[in-house]
């Protein structure tokens, strides 16, 4: 009957248009979609990244020594030796303490960054106008206890700074150019995110592997990854740290000098009241003088002359004129 | 019955001809159509067979230390064609060749091993291996082939120093080393082997460097065969080096064994000869007398036998673990005297 | 010709070209060889392995854009795929057809009657697809694929070339001259058996209640262009279209269309002409997508989701990786490699030393069937200039390599060789370091060049039952005070003479009582009668040099120790994944 026959007619028409919208759904989501090759070996060259250059250009290479007892006074004294904090840190900025909070240590141990001189380099970048401060680390025990346990989280929150605890996706695969190890490696980038200005806090310590654990070691906390795999080639890996971050200041605190036994310590035994406290714009030149507080010299560090080799600063402190300031 | 339908296709019903049969027919066409397509692409290897193939290849054609090529190492004489390519092989894959025959070898001074089988044509099974050592200096080829002779070595005349064994030619040509291994004992491969060999020492002039040193054993009583060198470490002393020895059969019946060494100057000779003495007397030697043959020179008892050593002009000789002292003194002044004659001495 | 005749003929047809990829799965270019037979082409057909994969990867991989072919045909013509192609099909349906063949009409119809269990298959299905979705953040559905676990082409791709094939080389009908071994084949063959066997108690049990690709097929047939349906007339209700309906679909009545397999039996029996394959809908009606509760649904899928990510909480994608889990050179890293392996097999059949081998829970149960290496179960090691198993995955899982990438030469000699991981000597068992007897047969077989097996030569006592007095020293013979020592032990070449006075001497030969040195001992060497000589045996021990070691596992294969081997491969070092480097 002809209505039936349109009826099936019509049906059969829709049924099979739908059939071919599908069919030319599949067939163009399988062109688009279609790799020919298959997955390749993994990317040779990566892209090679920068962080941001935080140093201040045109204030050349400062460093002050300063003696004394009291970390604070100490700084105080030694950051007006250089011009005050308002030389480094403006209204606005943004910056980011880089401490050392490697292990959940109490600071009498001198294996941590002290928390007084976070406190009051907090103090003083807010004084100084400073948007905000924040603190971090990549710890190698457990960041939560390691920030607690040495006293920085309650100093820097106290004091107004933010404590920024490392998560995985706080890292980002980076390769530093020219570097042999820095190679899509995972750094602790997202802290960096909008800061203007970066300080490097570290103690003096003696390190069983690489001779000596100061300003330029400590950019390592900076890395993500089974990083401990550098140790094979430890004097390489702090070269091209140093060379990967250009800091506006790097702090190194001798107040209490780990002279034995480092990194990690343990004892008082290992500790020496040196009671010194440098501040200074070259991490090179910083370390080298405080590899005297080490009783070693900069020849026997080799990171030191690699890091000089990149251009990462002077070996020859000396050559800075250091100023020198006692509390 | 009517059939019910869309207008223009007509409904595949239970009735088998034609309409089921042409559908069928259709399908059977694509399936030969598609087997035609499967048995086209079996021949675009895939790359893997073609990778393995390549293996396969490279493979067939010897050991991968060396590569191979068709140029034979020696003139081919009549009757022998390559059955194998030619290897070659350095210091560092020697003993992928020989194993640890190598350290002979190495310590003498090899350069170069070339070999390469060789058959009599249409004869497979009749063939030779021949291994071309190149040892840098004739000096060192005579060195390994010494050390190597064998003990049924019957002698040859083709060559100064080249001997045969029952299914083997060993000979020294120049700098060269020739060993020629054969698989059976077969005449005809006798005769291949001394043609090779004929036409190798005919087609590779070189310098005539006979062993001076050779001439200079006295030779009353001296077994011509057993001349033989010894590169580095004689008896056992560093520093000793480029000894040559040979054995001398007594009218007694007994063996002695003499040896010299030229060194540098006489000098030189001088204090080797004392250093050996005292190298002796460190060993419990008791210097039994002194400028014997020679002045300057000393017998040493050993343990229980005596070694006479002194030196000539530029010559460090002696007579080494003889059994009784007079026949060993005796032949040390036939020695002395002989290495007086050589010009320059003094 | 019936059309049913054209069905069989078309079914034989692909059970024979699938059966002769199986037997030319073997490097070579005989006949009998693979040479450039495209044995994927089957799994490239199968849409599930596509888009499977194009959800857990987005793109579609070469070949399987084939699978667009099978889907325009059921797009148009419904579930042919099942009915005429698929050999696992074909295989259930002989089965079904033996087990059946005498039974009375009752007992046929009540095997082909519809249960309400064959929904189960779509739940897999559902199950499957949404374990298979990557999704960027990671933290749900990390694209796991595992469709090949029940899809029937995989499967019997797996099953064939993993139990009959290397059954029939037993027998020496199959074309391997060695026995092959794959671990955990038990597995795989008990499956394989029970689903054959499921069909003589329900024909075609496989297609009906499990097979994936029959659901996904079934839903595809939604808009089928021509179906099987009743005539308006002329049926009486006598049920014999039934007997042999393969997809239990029900001709009779309301028609399942998702659940018809093509098979055309209902039409060949049907003697009133009754069942048509036509444009129009039957006119007893028709079921046109399969009846699946929502609730059923959303398990499924809310499993599915799941299913990936709570899998690798146990961190086998993660800090708690298995180092015993060696993939063959070019696998990619494992997440991507889970999310592409369907575990057909064909790297384990086509791999000339037989040293791939099926996984059991090493990668956790995401990993089952997934390949991996197993160096005692093989005819050697992974063969460092073999490219075999990336240039047949169908997925690129394993990914096509060549050779020169292999070795790590030309243009990719800045990354150094493909590594699947590196060896480690077992001091406890190596023979030269724990058990004073020479051995190098490892550093002998180390195929790379420089060698990355190495040895350092030491000088070990040898315990004598008493110790050796000198009676007296002649030339190069040495004769003690007792006959104490095993004749000829000693002259093998490893064994020295070490000599009051520190000079050591190779042993040549050694009776009972005496030794012969290498060579005469001058004068003053020799030692006074009365003193002590000590026996020496020269070792030499392996060190590995992971720099050089690519981990093929020819060392394991050939060491002597043939327990638990002195030389073991484990994972570290491997090229794909980063996160496993051992050295800078």
């Amino acid at each position: 009957m002809p209505a039936d026959e349109t009826l099936s007619r019509r049906e059969f028409l829709g049924r099979a248009a739908k059939a071919g919208a599908c069919l030319a759904a599949a067939g163009a989501i399988a062109y688009a979609a279609h790799d020919p090759a298959g997955p390749g070996p993994a990317s040779a060259e990566p892209q090679a990244a920068t962080l941001p250059d935080f140093s201040i250009p045109g204030l050349g290479k400062k460093m002050c020594i300063g003696h004394g007892s009291d970390r604070a006074r100490t700084l105080q004294l030694a950051l007006q030796a250089l011009g005050g904090i308002e030389a480094f840190v403006r209204k606005g900025d943004r910056v980011l303490l880089k401490v050392n909070a490697a292990f959940a240590s109490p600071p009498m141990l001198s294996a941590t960054t002290h928390p007084d001189i976070v406190a009051e380099l907090t103090r003083l970048c807010l004084a100084a106008g400073a948007a905000s401060v924040a603190v971090t680390d990549n710890p190698i025990n457990d960041p939560a206890s390691c920030f607690a346990l040495t006293g920085i989280a309650q100093a820097a929150r106290r004091a107004g700074a933010d404590v920024i605890l490392p998560e995985e996706r706080f890292f980002k695969p980076m390769t530093v150019k020219g570097a042999q190890l820095i190679r899509n490696w995972p750094v602790l980038t997202a802290p960096l995110a909008g800061v203007t200005k970066l300080i490097g806090i570290a103690p003096v310590k003696d390190h069983h592997r690489s001779g000596a654990s100061m300003v330029m070691k400590n950019w390592y906390g900076l890395l993500g990854g089974r990083r401990n795999i550098f140790h094979q080639d430890i004097q390489t890996i702090i070269a091209e740290l140093a060379g990967m971050v250009k800091p506006t200041l790097v702090v190194l605190d001798g107040t209490t000098t780990m002279i034995a036994n480092g990194p990690t310590g343990g004892s008082l035994a290992d500790l020496k009241e040196t009671r010194t406290l440098i501040v200074g714009t070259d991490q090179v030149a910083v370390d080298a003088f405080g590899a005297t507080l080490l009783g070693k010299t900069a020849a026997d560090l080799p990171f030191i002359a690699k890091a000089e080799a990149l251009g990462a600063g002077t070996a020859d402190y000396r050559s800075l004129s250091p100023v020198e300031v006692s509390a | 019955m009517p059939e019910t339908c869309s207008p223009h296709i007509p409904p595949l019903t239970g009735k088998r001809p034609n309409r089921q049969t042409r559908i069928a027919a259709t399908v059977l066409a694509f399936l030969l159509a598609i087997a035609a397509g499967l048995v086209w692409t079996q021949s675009r290897f895939n790359p893997a067979v073609v990778n393995f193939l390549q293996g396969e290849a490279a493979r067939a054609k010897g050991p991968a230390a060396a590569p191979a090529t068709a140029e034979p190492i020696l003139t081919l004489t009549e009757g022998m064609s390559a059955l194998t390519p030619a290897e070659r092989f350095d210091r560092e894959t020697l003993s992928d060749k020989i194993d640890g025959k190598a350290e002979l070898y190495l310590s003498a001074g090899f350069v170069r091993l070339e070999c390469q089988r060789l058959a009599l044509t249409g004869q497979p099974d009749l063939w030779v291996e021949v291994f071309l050592y190149d040892m840098g200096s004739f000096e060192n080829a005579y060195a390994v082939f010494s050390a190597q002779r064998r003990a049924d070595a019957v002698m040859l005349d083709f060559a100064e120093f080249a001997y045969r064994a029952e299914n083997a030619l060993f000979f020294v040509h120049g700098p060269f080393y020739l060993e020629m291994i054969a698989s059976g004992t077969d005449d005809r491969l006798r005769a291949s082997m001394d043609a090779l060999a004929r036409a190798f020492i005919l087609s590779r002039p070189v310098a005539q460097a006979a062993i001076a040193e050779r001439g200079l054993f006295p030779k009353t009583g001296l077994v011509e065969t057993s001349i033989s060198l010894i590169p580095a470490d004689a008896f056992g002393v560093a520093g000793l080096d480029r000894v040559f020895t040979a054995t001398y059969q007594t009218p007694a019946g007994a063996e002695l064994t003499a040896f010299l060494s030229r060194r540098a100057d006489p000098q030189q000779a001088a204090a080797q000869a004392t250093a050996y003495v005292d190298f002796l007397k460190t060993y419990g030697g008791e210097v039994k007398a002194l400028d014997e043959p020679v002045p300057g020179g000393a017998v040493v008892a050993i343990l229980d036998m005596i070694e006479v050593v002194f030196s000539q002009g530029s010559f460090l000789a002696g007579i080494h673990e003889a059994p009784d002292r007079d026949p060993a003194v005796h032949l040390a002044r036939e020695l002395a005297a002989k290495l007086k004659e050589v010009p320059g001495a003094r | 010709m019936s059309i049913v005749t054209a069905r069989r003929i078309s079914q034989a047809f692909f059970v024979v070209v699938f059966v002769w990829f199986c037997v030319v799965s073997t490097l070579g270019d005989l006949p009998w060889q693979l040479r450039g037979w495209p044995i994927n082409w089957l799994l490239e057909l199968d849409p599930l392995v596509g888009i499977a994969t194009l959800l857990s990867t987005g793109t579609l991989y070469a070949g399987l854009l084939w699978g667009l072919v099978t889907v325009a045909l059921t797009l148009v013509l419904g579930r042919v795929f099942c009915g005429w192609i698929c050999p696992f099909g074909a295989m259930h349906q002989f089965l079904g057809y033996l087990g059946r063949r005498r039974k009375k009409l009752a007992v046929q119809l009540e095997a082909n009657r519809f249960h309400p269990a064959q929904a189960i298959k779509y739940y897999i299905l559902v199950f499957f697809l949404t374990a298979a979705i990557l999704l960027p953040a990671g933290w749900l559905s990390s694209g796991s694929l595992l469709t090949g676990l029940l899809d029937p082409l995989p499967l019997v791709h797996r099953s064939v070339n993993l139990i009959l094939l290397p059954l029939a080389d037993r027998a020496g009908l199959g074309p391997s001259p060695l026995p092959r071994w794959y671990e955990g084949a038990w597995l795989i063959g008990a499956v394989f058996l029970a689903a054959l066997f499921l069909n003589l108690r329900v024909p075609r049990f496989y297609c009906r209640f499990v097979c994936p690709l029959g659901a996904l097929l079934g839903v595809l047939s939604r808009f089928a262009v021509w179906r099987i349906g009743r005539t308006e007339e002329g049926c009486t209700d006598c049920r014999l279209c039934e007997r042999n309906c393969e997809g239990a679909c029900e001709p009779t009545g309301r028609i399942r269309i998702s659940e018809c397999v093509m098979c055309l039996n209902c039409l060949d029996e049907c003697r009133h002409d009754a069942v048509t394959y036509r444009t129009r809908p039957s006119a007893a009606g028709e079921h046109l997508l399969p009846d699946l509760s929502r609730r059923g649904f959303i398990v499924s899928a809310v499993s599915g989701v799941m299913a990936a990510p709570v899998m690798r909480l146990g961190g086998v994608t993660g800090p708690n990786w298995n180092p015993n889990l060696i993939r063959p050179p070019g696998a990619l890293p494992e997440e991507a490699f889970l999310a592409r392996c369907i575990k057909c097999g064909q790297c384990m059949r086509v791999c000339p030393t037989n040293v791939i081998h099926p996984a059991g829970l090493e990668a956790g149960l995401e990993g089952l069937w997934t390949p991996k290496l197993s160096f005692r179960a093989g005819t050697s090691g992974c063969q460092h200039t073999c490219i075999a198993c990336g240039n047949l995955c169908p997925t690129a899982a394993i990914r096509p390599i060549r050779l020169d990438e292999r070795r790590g030469i030309n243009e990719f000699s800045g990354r150094g060789p493909i590594r699947i991981g590196t060896a480690f000597v077992d001091r406890g068992r190596c023979l030269p370091w724990a058990m004073d007897r020479p051995c190098i047969v490892c550093q002998e077989n180390c195929p790379v060049s420089p060698k990355a097996i190495f040895t350092r030569e030491i000088f070990n006592a040898v315990r004598t039952s008493a110790p050796l007095i000198l009676k007296s020293a002649d030339r190069s013979r040495l004769t003690l005070t007792a006959d104490t020592l095993e004749p000829g032990r000693f002259g093998t070449g490893d064994y020295h003479a070490l000599l009051p006075g520190g000079l050591r001497l190779r042993i040549t030969v050694n009776t009972a009582g005496a030794l012969e040195l290498e060579r005469p001992l001058a004068g003053p060497e020799a030692p006074s009668p009365g003193s002590p000589v000590s026996l020496q045996v020269r070792l030499q021990q392996p060190y590995v040099d992971p720099k050089q070691c690519i981990g093929c596992g020819v060392c394991e294969h050939e060491c002597p120790v043939l327990g638990l081997r002195a030389i073991r491969v484990t994972a570290e070092n491997e090229s794909r994944n980063p996160h496993h480097r051992m050295v800078l």
